[in-house]
């Protein structure tokens, strides 16, 4: 997994490079989403090849969404047991 | 709540694909998810990089602003040993990696998705979807209930793109700001956590 946390310091070095050299970047951000929606049919694409997948769609779903609920509900306890509202407004 | 469409059509449209048409030689020729996640990546990097807000919103430190991401982070985590003491079907590093996800669905699936296979890979794809929509549907709910710092915890890694406009919009602008920051910490930190568990 070292290539991946290298590649992605390498992306946001390259991304700083862009930006200090005043290059345009709008293109950055709809590249990103073309990159992300094919990602998520070849994604889609290999659950629908995977037999077992299909089969245990409901399940799988159910797991998806107590994992959802249970890390969601962590974060906004942990929060509201720690952290008090007034000390994290800003104003600008 | 437009692009959440997109997104699940999107999957959506690959799993029709390949349930009418013999997907199995395209997709197992070569590496194509290694790849994929290597494009993934970089480009994510990228748009990190290009972002000059980053370094912007390091002018009104205080120490609970600093350590906001972290504790939604740690709660996440405490959520998801909840879940493998009751779901022991998956180890705890399993869900620990689905659970640090913050809702950084795309980075986090294709990691789990080549570390641990289709199956795990999937879940994390949905569940963080699942994040992300809960966010953007119960925002009004929880700000009234809990506090406005809810959504924030709510979105994860999200708050500081997808459910900012609901932060803004229940929340108030004024906390816009620890939104966007702890939204980029913590899609800095999903890939080093979820690689670390898994």
């Amino acid at each position: 997994m070292w290539v991946v946390l290298i590649l992605f310091i390498a992306g946001i070095a390259v991304g700083r490079l862009l930006s200090t050299l005043k290059l345009k970047t709008g293109w950055v951000d709809r590249l990103l989403f073309y990159v992300v929606l094919i990602f998520l049919w070849v994604l889609g694409a290999q659950a629908g090849s995977d037999e077992a997948i299909i089969n245990n769609f409901g399940t799988l779903g159910l797991s998806a969404s107590i994992i959802a609920i249970a890390a969601t509900a962590g974060s906004i306890i942990l929060v509201r047991i720690f952290l008090h509202r007034k000390s994290l407004k800003s104003n600008h | 709540m437009r692009s959440i469409i997109i997104i699940l059509s999107f999957f959506a449209l690959g799993v029709t694909t390949a349930l009418l048409v013999d997907l199995s030689l395209v997709l197992n020729s070569g590496n194509l998810s290694t790849w994929m996640l290597y494009l993934l990546i970089f480009t994510a990097g990228l748009s990190i990089g290009v972002d000059d807000s980053f370094s912007k919103l390091f002018r009104n430190i205080s120490i609970p602003f600093i350590i906001f991401p972290f504790i939604v982070l740690l709660g996440s985590i405490l959520g998801s040993v909840v879940v493998s003491m009751i779901m022991p079907q998956y180890s705890l590093s399993d869900w620990l990696a689905v659970g640090s996800g913050m809702g950084y669905y795309s980075l986090s699936s294709v990691l789990i998705l080549e570390a641990r296979g289709q199956e795990l890979g999937t879940i994390a794809l949905l569940s963080n979807l699942i994040r992300e929509i809960i966010t953007l549907l119960c925002a009004p709910f929880i700000v009234k209930y809990i506090s406005p710092l809810a959504p924030i915890a709510s979105g994860g890694a999200t708050s500081m793109d997808t459910t900012l406009p609901v932060v803004v919009q229940f929340s108030g602008k004024e906390y816009a700001m620890l939104s966007i920051y702890s939204g980029m910490m913590l899609t800095l930190l999903v890939p080093i956590m979820v690689s670390l568990f898994l």
